[in-house]
């Protein structure tokens, strides 16, 4: 009875429109008034919830990464990256496709937004494709499904938000982020080079190891950031959010007094935009910090797992039917308040069958990555169509082909938890 | 209504400056909690505390900011299935159900301040946890009271249309 309370409350509170952070906190304050009464409102609970929900240092990583990644996205550092992306790998069939891609992993090591990616680098990417006569479908179908690799290499804000909503650690979580980021990547480029062949698209000459090394000197600054974070973070030097921070301190002297890229007006009106993303996103957790208490107040967390071991699935089959379930919920649902909501659901499941957190991690965000490319709320999806300035359908019709390359990283994702797990138990254990 | 755009703008930018204020803090207070333990070799004990504190009040502060630039994540669905009066009574009810959870936690604020006004932080001889429920109470209530100030001015419109139509 609470287990459908809980869930068919939620769900009326989000179709009518309520935003994600109030339909989180009103559902647990619904719930209660339905179960307890309306003189037996735990008002002190309620307000120490929403207060410590966000009185978190790990997630303190979340603003930091968001406002490092934001200022590395001003035009002239994303112009350098994509420079040396296109030196690097622009001779390779599928020419300004592959340099997309390598572009994106590149970025992805200072970005921890696939929204972030898609809109920066997105940007320089479709305009160099458009200036070499790729066809648009092609050029929005690779930005859009290279974006989504941002959030699984570190930095990744949704993986941030999963470390703290799970207790696991944030560390850990990020490291293992980087194979299953880099297979994504490999995947893709798999993909291009087949579509290139199919359609003859046209490659770059190689420009010899001068070109290479010059560009790499000129993008060198922005391409130590994913050193400082993941090599701070792995050596055990920086917690997630000191490198964070540090990111952001090494942001601004490389953009405001290496390249002059950006001026004090507009590092304010950065901080302004990373300012009201925090928040709304910080809302959103400490919401869901009220909704998780009284989740496992009521006990439902395992009710969840009696009802599903009552079913008697094989591992194989109850993960299968966690991505699929998270693919939907990746159709109609923000990343982050997806991850608040069903990590306290959908983890212990998956820790009942021996999954590692770290791993489920993962899984759950790839899984959440694929619903960004995908209408009603495919955020990367209408924010690259809005860049390349083209319908949204044109757009879907685009990625369309990028699901494959994405479903098999998720198979394989899910299947091999080595290929989360090798780089965090090489490093920390 | 003229009177009540200057109200609404006043607000957006006291909170935006509290917001960014309290942000600016926090980050500054990480990196000198990394600058004090590797390059001074002394590390500091409030600088952790200080910027989680920040963080809670970056969050609300900028909520009031967010609630005001109606930027808050939903999902709309409905949007597509209702117009006219019926979308004007559903974000009446949606914005009424809102402020009734505003109003229950800084009620839980109010009660939780008085209990820790003077109760210290951790590590902040100087910093009591009920200044944290009092800013947090105080941003929930003005978010409350913006969430009435639409009510009211939805109202107005739908009576002024009903007037205009007759319907």
């Amino acid at each position: 009875m609470i287990l459908s309370l809980f869930i068919g409350v939620l769900l009326l509170l989000f179709v009518i429109g309520i935003p994600a952070a109030f339909a989180l906190g009103l559902s647990a304050l619904i719930v209660t008034v339905f179960e307890r009464g309306i003189d037996a409102i735990p008002y002190t609970i309620l307000a120490q919830r929403m207060v410590y929900g966000v009185n978190s240092f790990p997630l303190l990583a979340i603003p930091f990464f968001i406002l490092a990644g934001k200022i590395m996205n001003t035009g002239g550092i994303t112009d350098r990256i994509f420079d040396f992306a296109a030196r690097l790998t622009g001779h390779m069939r599928g020419g300004l496709g592959q340099v997309n891609i390598a572009a994106s992993i590149i970025f992805s090591g200072m970005s921890g937004s696939a929204v972030a990616d898609a809109v920066g680098v997105g940007q320089v990417e479709i305009r160099a494709m458009r200036q070499a006569n790729y066809p648009d479908e092609f050029s929005v179908g690779v930005t859009a499904a290279s974006a989504t690799i941002g959030p699984i290499i570190p930095p990744s804000i949704p993986l941030i938000v999963y470390a703290v909503v799970a207790n696991a650690s944030a560390t850990a979580l990020l490291i293992a982020g980087i194979l299953p980021g880099l297979l994504m990547g490999a995947l893709m480029m798999l993909l291009v080079w087949w579509q290139a062949r199919r359609h003859n698209l046209p490659t770059q000459k190689w420009q010899g190891f001068k070109p290479l090394v010059s560009s790499f000197w000129r993008a060198l600054p922005p391409l130590v950031t994913p050193a400082i974070i993941i090599g701070g973070m792995m050596s055990g030097i920086f917690t997630p959010t000191e490198a964070a921070a540090i990111a952001v301190v090494y942001a601004v002297i490389i953009a405001m007094f290496v390249y002059r890229e950006i001026t004090l007006p507009q590092l304010v009106q950065i901080l302004r935009e990373t300012m009201r993303e925090t928040a709304v996103i910080m809302i959103i957790i400490a919401a869901a910090a009220l909704y998780g208490w009284l989740l496992v107040f009521t006990q439902i967390p395992q009710q969840l797992v009696s009802i599903v071991e009552g079913l008697n699935l094989s591992p194989f089959m109850l993960l299968l039917a966690i991505n699929v379930f998270l693919l939907i919920i990746g159709l109609f649902m923000e990343t982050n308040a997806a991850i608040t909501i069903f990590t306290p659901m959908l983890l212990p499941l998956a820790v009942a069958i021996g999954v590692d957190p770290v791993h489920f991690g993962i899984i759950m965000v790839l899984n959440l990555m694929i619903g960004l490319l995908t209408p009603p709320v495919g955020m990367v999806l209408f924010a690259v169509a809005k860049v390349a300035d083209v319908p949204i359908n044109r757009a879907l019709v685009a990625v369309a082909p990028f699901y494959v390359p994405l479903l098999i990283a998720l198979m394989l994702v899910t299947y091999f938890p080595q290929i989360s797990l090798v780089l965090p138990d090489l490093f920390l254990k | 209504m003229e009177s009540l755009r200057g109200i609404r703008r006043v607000v957006f930018f006291t909170f935006e400056i509290l917001a960014i204020s309290a942000f600016v803090i926090m980050l500054a207070s990480s990196v000198l909690q990394v600058f004090f333990r590797y390059i001074m070799d002394a590390p500091l004990q409030w600088t952790e505390e200080l910027a989680r504190l920040m963080c809670v009040l970056t969050t609300y502060f900028g909520g009031v900011v967010v609630l005001l630039a109606r930027e808050h994540i939903r999902v709309d669905i409905i949007d597509g299935f209702v117009s006219g009066r019926g979308a004007d009574i559903l974000a009446l009810v949606v914005d009424l159900m809102m402020a009734w959870f505003l109003l229950s936690v800084g009620y839980g604020c109010w009660l939780l301040m008085n209990a820790t006004w003077m109760t210290f932080t951790a590590t902040m001889d100087w910093f009591r946890m009920g200044h944290i429920y009092a800013a947090v109470g105080v941003s929930v209530l003005v978010m409350t009271l913006l969430l009435i100030l639409d009510m009211y001015d939805r109202a107005m419109r739908m009576v002024g249309r009903t007037r205009k139509t007759g319907v």
